[in-house]
């Protein structure tokens, strides 16, 4: 909230508490001021490279649980514009410093079910962005292959 | 016993001797000749066949691999007798219209008005699942970024129900004992977010890896940023900021 690149630009939307690097450079990617002076290529300043695409506007910041129904009431009462919603279902097997199997052995042994399914997350979404003709999600639901 | 004995033999005897004759037959009788195969009665319009329909009948080879066959006297089926007839009547008009250029002209209008009432009747058909145009009272950016009470309200009912399905799944992670957050080894954390077949989905974030393997290919130039793009796929430092996913 208190970040120079976003100078109280930044709201929460569903109460959350926790902070996460991850969302931050997201939300920087789409409205960072452009204080941030980056040097590239090497030797030469460039003062204003750190702008987002919209670095003017508000951003508003909710945790991912719950995230379709509030996409749709935020679009509906604050008329939000565009969305990130860079994570999705996880499928298969991860490496996360030790290696975690995200399937359903009820359903296969070896393969995940998950990977390019039409889950009904997707679904929601798809209804929500249907509905509103000014709001443009961009999500990486179910993007595993 | 013994008459028994020689009536199985009499029979083994005679269903060996046809065998060998079929084979034998098999052996003399010419394979079918390669070819395109035309029909005689039809042979205009007819499309021609990769074998002989009509194998009994006399073929003769009018141009190498080109058979035609006498199919003259095979009566048509009541379809091929309707396709025929219609054939026959749409080839009079074509002729009748060729012959006067006033009736060609009424003819295209015809085609062309039955057209438009088709698509008329099929845009009727499909208006009350399409999307209505944008508001554009007067060209205003602040009039297009107004919600319609009618989106506003299907918005608010969708968000209530996208919760009441959350709750579902808060409820059946408490009654199943589910957690709602995963922590691993790594620190990443999952996050619970729905049930499918009384299995948890967990969804976590797309970063790292996923972003070094996309780059910005192109950004318009002028901007206030500075901001150059060598139009190159591969990943590049200074495309950083206008990656489009984190």
């Amino acid at each position: 909230m208190t970040h120079q690149e976003f100078q109280g630009r930044v709201s929460v939307g569903d109460g959350t508490t926790k902070h996460e690097s991850h969302a931050t450079a997201v939300a920087s990617v789409l409205n960072a001021a452009g204080l941030y002076t980056i040097i590239c290529p090497v030797g030469v300043t460039n003062p204003q490279a750190a702008k987002g695409m919209s670095y003017g506007g508000p951003v508003i910041s909710n945790n991912s649980s719950n995230d379709v129904s509030e996409m749709a009431s935020q679009v509906a009462t604050n008329n939000l514009r565009i969305s990130n919603h860079s994570y999705s279902a996880r499928c298969g097997w991860q490496w996360l410093k030790a290696w975690v199997w995200f399937g359903d052995t009820n359903v296969n042994q070896t393969v995940d079910w998950k990977f390019g399914a039409y889950t009904t997350e997707a679904y929601s979404i798809d209804a929500s962005a249907y509905a509103a003709r000014t709001y443009l999600p961009v999500d990486s639901w179910e993007q595993w292959r | 016993m013994k008459t028994k004995t020689r009536t199985t033999k009499g029979i083994a005897i005679v269903i060996t001797a046809l065998a060998v004759a079929s084979v034998a037959h098999a052996q003399l009788k010419e394979p079918p000749v390669p070819g395109t195969y035309y029909s005689a009665k039809d042979f205009e319009w007819k499309p021609p066949l990769p074998f002989n329909p009509h194998p009994r009948l006399p073929v003769v080879e009018i141009e190498p691999g080109k058979l035609l066959v006498d199919d003259t006297g095979v009566p048509d089926t009541p379809e091929q007798a309707e396709a025929r007839k219609r054939h026959e009547e749409a080839a009079a008009l074509a002729n009748l219209i060729a012959a006067n250029p006033l009736l060609a002209e009424a003819e295209r209008a015809a085609r062309q008005a039955a057209q438009e009432a088709a698509w008329k009747a099929n845009k009727e058909r499909i208006t009350p699942w399409l999307v209505k145009p944008l508001p554009r009272a007067g060209d205003n950016p602040a009039t297009r970024q107004t919600i319609e009470p009618e989106t506003q309200s299907r918005l608010l009912s969708l968000a209530a129900y996208f919760n009441s399905e959350h709750q579902g799944v808060l409820e059946e992670a408490a009654k199943t004992g589910t957690p709602t957050e995963l922590v691993f080894l790594s620190g990443e954390r999952a996050v619970l977010s729905s049930f499918a077949e009384g299995q948890p989905l967990w969804s976590m974030s797309d970063s790292l890896t996923q972003a070094v393997s996309i780059a910005t290919a192109a950004v318009w130039p002028g901007g206030g940023a500075g901001l150059t793009s060598p139009a190159r796929t591969r990943p590049s430092a200074c495309g950083k900021p206008v990656a489009s996913r984190g």
